[in-house]
C-alpha cells in the first residue's frame, strides 16, 4: 500500500472517531440538559413547596399571637436568667406596663418583696434540679403593678424546652374583682346571719316567767352558726299557771326564722282570741285555731313547722300538751323511779288542712321535773359522728333531776359540749326545764335594797348591806348568811369586772329579800348582760388561781337566773334557801 | 401600812394577813408583799386571824401561794379562819391542797398535819 493510500485511510478512521466523538458527547450533553431540566423542574415544586409552608407559619405565628394578644389572662414567657422575653396585651393591662417598655426587664418588677428579691433564687433552685414550687401548678399569689400597687393574682407557670433555650410560661388571671365580690358576698352572708340572729333572739325566744309560784322555770338556746327555725315562748296566765310553746320550723336562714315568729304570733293570737274572761281555752282548740290560719300559707310556702304547745299548772299539778311531730317530752320523777319521754301523736303544722288536734295530760308531784327539746339535742354528734340521742339526754336529766331548772339546763349544755368536742354546732340547741316546787305561796319578811357604784371599795358596804338585812330576818343562821354574803360578793364583783369592764362609777342596784323559807336577791346593772357561761369555769387542781368566782357562787346558791328587768337592765336573781329540808 | 407582817425562826415562817376583807380590791397589794416573805423556811403559816372575808380572788391568792411553796417544796398550813373563810375553802376543797388549823399556835406545833388536816 502506498503511504498516500495509507494516510488517507488513517484519516478517514481519525473522522470516524472524531466524529463517533462528537457524537457521543451530543448524546452526553442532551443527557445533561435533561437532568438539568429535571432538577430545575424539582426546585421549583420544593421552593413552592417552602414558600407555601414559610405562609404557614407565619399564619400560624399570627393566629399564636393574636390568640396570646386577645387572651383576657396576662401572658409572660421569661428566659431561664428571668428576663422577659414576651408580655401580651392582657399583662399590660394587669401590670401597667407596655411591652416594649419591659420586655428585657427582670420579672421580679412584677412582684412585691418577698418574691421580689427571691425570684432568683427560686429560678436557679429550679434550674439546680431543685423542687418546684409554682412550676406545673397554679396558686394564689400577690402582684406588683407599675403604679406600685399590690393585687391577688392566680398564676400558673409552665416550662418550654425551645432548642437550647429553656423559657417559663407564666399565666396570670387578676383576681381583685373577684376577691372584692367574694368580701361582698360574705359580707352579705354575714349581714344575713346577724339579721336572723337578731330575729331569732328577738323574736323567737321569749323569757321564762320568772317568780312562777311553785314553778322553777329555766331555757336554753344555743343558736348554730346558721339560723335555725327553733323558737320557744311563754303565755303567763297566772302566778301558778303558764303556757309554753316550743317549736321548730324546717329549713334554715331568715325565711325560718320569720316563719318560726309568725307562728308564735299565731299561737298568742289564737289563745287571746279564744280566752273568755279567765277561763282559757281547752289547748287543742287552740291548735285547731292555729293550724287552720297557718296551714294553707305554710303548704304555699313548702315547709311545716313542729310544735310542742303545753299547759303547766302548779295548782292542779296538771301538764297537758299536744305534740304536734315535735320532740315530746322528758317527764322525770322527783325519786328518779320513772323517767320518760312522753309524745303526742299529731302531725306537723302545714301538712294536712282541717285536721284536728288531740291533747295528752300528765300528773306531776313537787319535785317533779319536765325537759322539753328540740331535736338540735338528741341528733348532736359526737367526733366520732355517734349521735346523743334521747337515752343519753334522759339520764342526764334523771341524774340532775334534784337542780333547779338553771341548773338542769347548765348541766345538759355541759354534757353537750363535752359529747360534742366543742361549742360550736351544726343546729340550734334548745330546751326548756320546769321544775315544780312546793306550790304554797309565802309570806315576804322583809324587804331593802342598794344602789352602789361599781367601785371594788363598794364592795365592803354591800356586805354589810347584806349581812345585816340576813341577821334581821331572824332565822337561824346555820351557815346559810355567810354563803349568801360570799355569792352576792362575786356576782357583784362579776358585774364590776365583765359588765362594766372594770369602769368605776356605774350603777348597780342589789334588791333583797327575805322570805320564811328563802332569800332572794337581785342584782341589775346597766353594762353588757352577763351570760352564765361568758365567764369560764375554773379548774380546782391547783393549776389555776382565778376563776374560782361562778363555782363559788354555784355552791353557795340554790338558784341562779339571768334576766332583763321592766326597765330594760340585766339582772341576776339568786335565791338561797333558809331552812334545811 | 404593811398588809403582811412575817416573822421567821428557821422552821416556820409565820406570816399574818392584816387585812378585814381579803378581797378582789386587796389581793394585788398583799400579792407583792408576800412575795418577799416566802420561801425562807420548810414551813409556811398564814394567820389568817384578822380576815373576816374572803371572796374567789382570795381563794386564787392561797393557791397561787400553795403553787409557789409546792416548788420548793414547802408545806403551807392556814389557821385562823373565820366562818365566812372556812365556808368558802370548804366549798373549793382545799384542805386536800394544804393544811388547815383552827388556832394559830397550834400550827407552829410538832406535827400539824395529823391534826389539823380538815378538822371541821
Amino acid at each position: 500500500m502506498s503511504l498516500e493510500e495509507t494516510l488517507r485511510r488513517r484519516l478517514a478512521r481519525e473522522r470516524a472517531a472524531r466524529e463517533e466523538a462528537e457524537r457521543l458527547l451530543e448524546g452526553k450533553s442532551r443527557e445533561l440538559y435533561d437532568v438539568n431540566l429535571q432538577l430545575e423542574a424539582r426546585r421549583a415544586t420544593l421552593e413552592q413547596a417552602v414558600g407555601e409552608r414559610t405562609a404557614e407559619l407565619q399564619e400560624s405565628e399570627a393566629r399564636i399571637r393574636a390568640i396570646l394578644e386577645g387572651a383576657v389572662d396576662g401572658i409572660i414567657t421569661i428566659d431561664s436568667g428571668g428576663a422577659i422575653d414576651s408580655f401580651n396585651a392582657a399583662a399590660s393591662e394587669i401590670f401597667g406596663y407596655a411591652a416594649d417598655e419591659i420586655v428585657g426587664c427582670k420579672v421580679n418588677r412584677l412582684m412585691p418583696e418577698p418574691h421580689h428579691s427571691q425570684h432568683d433564687d427560686y429560678l436557679a433552685r429550679y434550674i439546680d434540679g431543685g423542687d418546684p414550687k409554682v412550676i406545673g401548678t397554679g396558686r394564689e399569689v400577690v402582684g406588683l403593678r407599675k403604679d406600685g400597687a399590690t393585687f391577688p393574682m392566680y398564676l400558673s407557670v409552665s416550662e418550654v424546652v425551645f432548642g437550647d433555650r429553656q423559657l417559663f410560661t407564666g399565666i396570670v388571671h387578676d383576681l381583685s374583682a373577684r376577691k372584692r365580690t367574694e368580701v361582698a358576698l360574705a359580707e352579705a352572708r354575714q349581714r344575713e346571719a346577724e339579721v336572723g340572729g337578731r330575729i331569732q333572739q328577738s323574736l323567737l325566744f321569749g323569757q321564762p316567767p320568772l317568780e312562777m309560784m311553785g314553778l322553777d322555770v329555766a331555757a336554753l338556746t344555743i343558736p348554730s352558726q346558721s339560723v335555725d327555725g327553733d323558737f320557744f315562748d311563754f303565755f303567763r296566765n297566772d302566778d301558778m299557771c303558764f303556757d309554753l310553746l316550743i317549736g321548730d320550723v324546717m329549713g334554715k336562714g331568715v325565711v325560718a326564722a320569720l316563719i318560726g315568729a309568725g307562728t308564735k304570733a299565731h299561737f298568742l293570737r289564737a289563745l287571746n282570741k279564744l280566752t273568755t274572761g279567765t277561763r282559757l281555752p281547752r289547748l287543742a282548740a287552740v291548735v285547731d285555731s292555729v293550724s287552720s290560719a297557718l296551714t294553707p300559707q305554710l303548704i304555699e310556702l313548702e315547709t311545716f313547722v313542729t310544735t310542742l304547745y303545753a299547759r303547766v299548772s302548779r295548782a292542779t299539778g296538771k301538764v297537758e300538751f299536744v305534740d304536734c311531730g315535735h320532740t315530746g317530752l322528758i317527764h322525770c320523777s322527783a325519786s328518779g323511779d320513772q323517767c320518760t319521754v312522753i309524745e303526742g301523736h299529731d302531725l306537723p303544722l302545714g301538712i294536712i288542712e282541717g285536721e284536728s288536734f288531740q291533747q295528752v295530760e300528765i300528773d306531776t308531784e313537787t319535785g317533779d321535773l319536765l325537759l322539753l327539746y328540740s331535736d338540735g339535742i338528741t341528733e348532736a354528734r359526737s367526733p366520732s359522728q355517734e349521735q346523743f340521742g334521747t337515752a343519753r339526754l334522759q339520764d342526764c336529766v334523771r341524774r340532775h333531776r334534784h337542780l333547779g331548772a338553771q341548773a338542769v339546763v347548765d348541766e345538759i349544755r355541759t354534757t353537750l359540749v363535752e359529747f360534742s368536742g366543742g361549742e360550736e354546732f351544726d343546729d340550734d340547741f334548745t330546751c326548756v326545764a320546769i321544775k315544780m316546787e312546793p306550790p304554797a305561796p309565802e309570806k315576804i319578811r322583809m324587804s331593802s335594797e342598794l344602789t352602789l357604784t361599781s367601785d371594788v371599795s363598794e364592795l365592803g358596804r354591800l356586805r354589810t348591806f347584806v349581812g345585816e338585812a340576813v341577821s334581821e330576818s331572824d332565822i337561824e343562821d346555820l351557815g346559810w348568811q355567810a354563803e349568801l354574803v360570799t355569792a352576792v360578793n362575786e356576782v357583784v364583783t362579776n358585774v364590776m369586772r365583765h359588765a362594766y369592764h372594770g369602769q368605776p362609777g356605774k350603777p348597780i342596784r342589789i334588791e333583797l329579800e327575805m322570805y320564811p323559807s328563802e332569800a332572794v336577791v337581785r342584782i341589775c346593772h346597766r353594762g353588757i348582760g352577763l351570760k352564765r357561761h361568758s365567764v369560764p369555769s375554773p379548774s380546782l387542781d391547783g393549776t389555776e388561781d382565778g376563776g374560782f368566782g361562778l363555782f363559788l357562787v354555784d355552791r353557795m346558791v340554790d338558784r341562779i337566773a339571768y334576766y332583763q328587768n321592766e326597765a330594760g337592765d340585766d339582772c341576776i336573781l339568786l335565791v338561797k334557801k333558809v331552812t334545811r329540808p | 401600812m404593811k398588809k403582811v407582817t412575817h416573822t421567821n425562826d428557821g422552821t416556820n415562817t409565820i406570816i399574818e394577813l392584816r387585812v378585814r376583807d381579803l378581797d378582789v380590791g386587796a389581793v394585788a397589794e398583799i400579792k407583792t408583799e408576800l412575795e418577799s416573805a416566802i420561801g425562807k423556811a420548810p414551813r409556811l403559816i398564814l394567820d389568817l386571824e384578822e380576815v373576816e372575808f374572803m371572796d374567789s380572788s382570795g381563794a386564787g391568792l392561797l393557791v397561787w401561794l400553795w403553787r409557789r411553796l409546792r416548788a420548793s417544796e414547802s408545806e403551807l398550813v392556814i389557821c385562823g379562819l373565820s366562818q365566812q373563810v372556812r365556808v368558802v375553802l370548804d366549798s373549793l376543797n382545799f384542805s386536800r391542797l394544804f393544811t388547815i388549823v383552827e388556832d394559830c399556835e397550834q400550827g407552829a406545833g410538832t406535827d400539824p398535819i395529823e391534826g389539823g388536816r380538815d378538822s371541821r
